[in-house]
């Protein structure tokens, strides 16, 4: 699944680190989603929407088609 | 966008690949030292010999190259990125696992003291044990060790983690639910020898292990 965690995390200027420590995550999870190779669960997927104040499907790409 | 050096990422590609070989190594090395020092030191006290100094040169060496790896263990879970500070869930995992390693090698330095065999490798897999030692592995077995484990699944690991641990013991199950069928018709063939329960428990152990850490560092 793509998301925009890696471009909203650059914008705020936080490193990996920082971002899982609010996420009470370790660096290796922030870095898997990031890249791609670990979608989140639901409850951390609503975390990290709730953490920059956007919805999920704004971060998160299921590259579903919508109608 | 032009990312900024603080968001630098952890680990990328080849790097982590060749971290988590690096950790894999070192955690060979330092347990198969810790081993050969625990086999030296209860081969000695059993049979009740004289330090010559040959034995004590491998001994040295032995303690040597497994505190070398020791510490270069730790200084590599100590900055998984070689950047920034762990966070306060990776200290605590790290913490959780050392204490846990500290204790696996006090058990195993006093099943094989407490064995009384000159034969280090009976001493781990069949020698009789004193009845309070027996007792006291299993009370720790079955009160410390799940209470260890589920303060450790509840408070230092994240979801990740705990997904490739669960993919490890999966992958876990069906080698032991396909490989000691395997070894036991094989052995009731006159083709292997007796199936063995410690090994048995040992490749499921560490096919969990191995599954869940290249599932976490790939």
């Amino acid at each position: 699944m793509k998301n925009r965690l890696k471009v909203l995390r650059a914008e705020r200027d936080w490193s990996q680190a920082v971002l899982a420590e609010q996420l009470d995550v370790s660096r290796q999870a922030v870095n898997a989603i990031e890249t791609g190779k670990y979608d989140p669960s639901l409850p951390l997927a609503f975390k990290i929407a709730r953490l920059f104040d956007m919805k999920i499907e704004e971060i998160f790409d299921d590259g579903a088609q919508h109608d | 966008m032009m990312v900024h050096s603080m968001t630098e990422e952890v680990d990328p590609g080849r790097a982590r690949q060749w971290r988590f070989l690096r950790i894999l190594a070192l955690g060979t090395v330092l347990l198969f030292t810790v081993g050969v020092t625990i086999g030296l030191v209860a081969a000695h006290v059993t049979r009740d010999g004289d330090a010559s100094p040959r034995f004590l040169a491998i001994l040295a060496v032995a303690v040597a190259v497994a505190a070398g790896a020791a510490w270069l263990l730790l200084r590599e879970t100590r900055r998984p990125t070689g950047e920034a500070p762990l966070t306060r869930k990776e200290r605590l995992n790290r913490n959780i696992l050392i204490g846990s390693g500290l204790l696996g090698g006090v058990l195993g330095v006093t099943m094989v003291l407490a064995a009384g065999t000159d034969d280090p490798l009976a001493a781990f897999l069949d020698a009789p044990l004193p009845p309070w030692v027996a007792a006291a592995f299993i009370v720790i077995l079955a009160v410390v060790l799940p209470a260890l484990s589920f303060y450790w699944q509840k408070a230092a690991v994240d979801e990740l983690e705990i997904d490739a641990y669960k993919t490890g013991a999966l992958y876990a199950l069906y080698v032991y639910m396909i490989g000691a069928p395997i070894w036991w018709f094989a052995w009731r063939g006159g083709f292997a020898p007796e199936p063995s329960g410690v090994a048995i428990y040992f490749i499921t152990t560490f096919t969990m292990l191995i599954v869940g850490f290249a599932k976490k560092y790939r």
